[in-house]
């Protein structure tokens, strides 16, 4: 279904085209880092990927848009909400954030949960748990001009400090299987 | 490097191709921007959405179904990415919605050349006009504006409306932009 066009009508997008781009265009800043996405991830295509498949932020697909009816996006707080196809959340579970929890799956075997804890001066403390565990596992969160590596422990959970606010993936290393990485999202 | 259609780009950018990575870059990053900027974020914020979508693509270029819709692709990841951020900075900080202003005056060129001052009179006439739009018609245009390539299903999927009312909207708002800008009495040509 693709639509016909007047030559008018591409005219009049055109100039409206023109004035965004004269009264708010893409700062150059934000070109450049579109620009260095490719190098940035250069070699990391051989992974494993995580779905997500809980987001306390909510399901794009079904939200209002914040502000244009005083309305909020839909929240997946409540655990009815948030567990929704997810198999049964290990951390979501009764829990209200103060910031975001997300959810990721692989396969439906490995779920990988985690906490974003609340800005303080661009930077956040992030609590997750992982199952099944695997000895010897540890959870990278990258981010485009940096990582930080932590361990997982016994019983899944592992802590990361000092993350910021921004783009940011996780990548789950556990001995014996390949890597797996979440999709990148804004932290 | 000659012009390009974007599912060749893709292919190029896939084997690692920078410039071609750099052209898709330069044809669909106001498209992101204006998508994200369209959720009402702040620059910082389109900013971070910007760079996710990007990212995310990246990552996903061995992936992608049907290349040739990637600005459908870039419009849908970078709204999505948008609404989460805008859920998620509501929740923190109280937000302050970018909104244009009526007049477009605190980002007017200010004064010019005389030569200049006619045109920033019809930039300034169809600002006015636009803004005057009802919010939905501004979407659609400022995605169209942006990516005319994009189909009837892809606009509705990204902004979230039956596809059904898309044409229809769609020649509505075109013919009410073009109503407001004749009746302000410029841009004789662009509005036919």
């Amino acid at each position: 279904m693709r639509q016909r066009w007047h030559d008018t009508d591409l005219a009049l997008l055109a100039e409206v085209a023109g004035l965004f781009e004269a009264r708010d265009p893409a700062p150059a800043q934000v070109v450049a880092d579109a620009t260095a996405a490719l190098p940035l991830v250069a070699g990391q295509s051989d992974v494993d990927r995580f779905t997500l498949c809980a987001d306390s932020a909510g399901d794009p697909d079904q939200a209002v848009e914040p502000g244009r009816d005083g309305s909020c996006p839909p929240d997946a707080d409540s655990p009815a909400d948030a567990d929704a196809g997810c198999g049964g959340g290990l951390l979501l579970r009764g829990t209200r954030p103060t910031a975001r929890i997300l959810g990721f799956t692989l396969a439906d075997v490995v779920r990988l949960d985690v906490w974003l804890g609340p800005a303080v001066r661009g930077r956040r403390a992030v609590l997750g748990l992982v199952g099944p565990v695997r000895p010897a596992s540890a959870v990278v969160v990258r981010w485009p001009r940096g990582r930080l590596r932590a361990p997982v422990d016994e019983v899944g959970r592992f802590r990361l400090s000092g993350v910021p606010v921004g783009p940011v993936s996780f990548l789950l290393h556990q001995p014996g299987a390949t890597a797996a990485a979440t999709d990148w999202f804004v932290s | 490097m000659p012009e390009r259609d974007t599912a060749e780009l893709v292919d190029l950018a896939r084997n690692g191709d920078q410039d071609a990575w750099r052209a898709l870059v330069d044809r669909y990053a106001g498209l992101v921007w204006t998508v994200a900027r369209s959720v009402r974020l702040e620059p910082a914020d389109a900013a971070d959405v910007s760079q996710t979508t990007w990212l995310i693509l990246a990552e996903n270029l061995g992936a992608l179904r049907d290349s040739a819709r990637l600005a459908a692709w870039l419009a849908t990841t970078a709204r999505r990415e948008a609404l989460r951020v805008a859920a998620v900075r509501g929740r923190e900080t109280p937000p302050r919605w970018w909104t244009p202003s009526p007049t477009g005056a605190e980002r007017d060129p200010g004064p010019g050349p005389e030569d200049h001052a006619v045109a920033a009179d019809r930039a300034g006439a169809l600002w006015r006009a636009f803004v005057g739009l009802p919010e939905r018609c501004q979407q659609i245009l400022r995605y169209l504006a942006f990516a005319p390539e994009l189909t009837y299903p892809q606009i509705a999927r990204a902004i979230g409306m039956p596809v059904g009312s898309l044409g229809p909207t769609r020649t509505r708002c075109l013919a009410e932009l073009r109503r407001k800008v004749l009746a302000a009495g410029v841009l004789e040509e662009a509005a036919g």
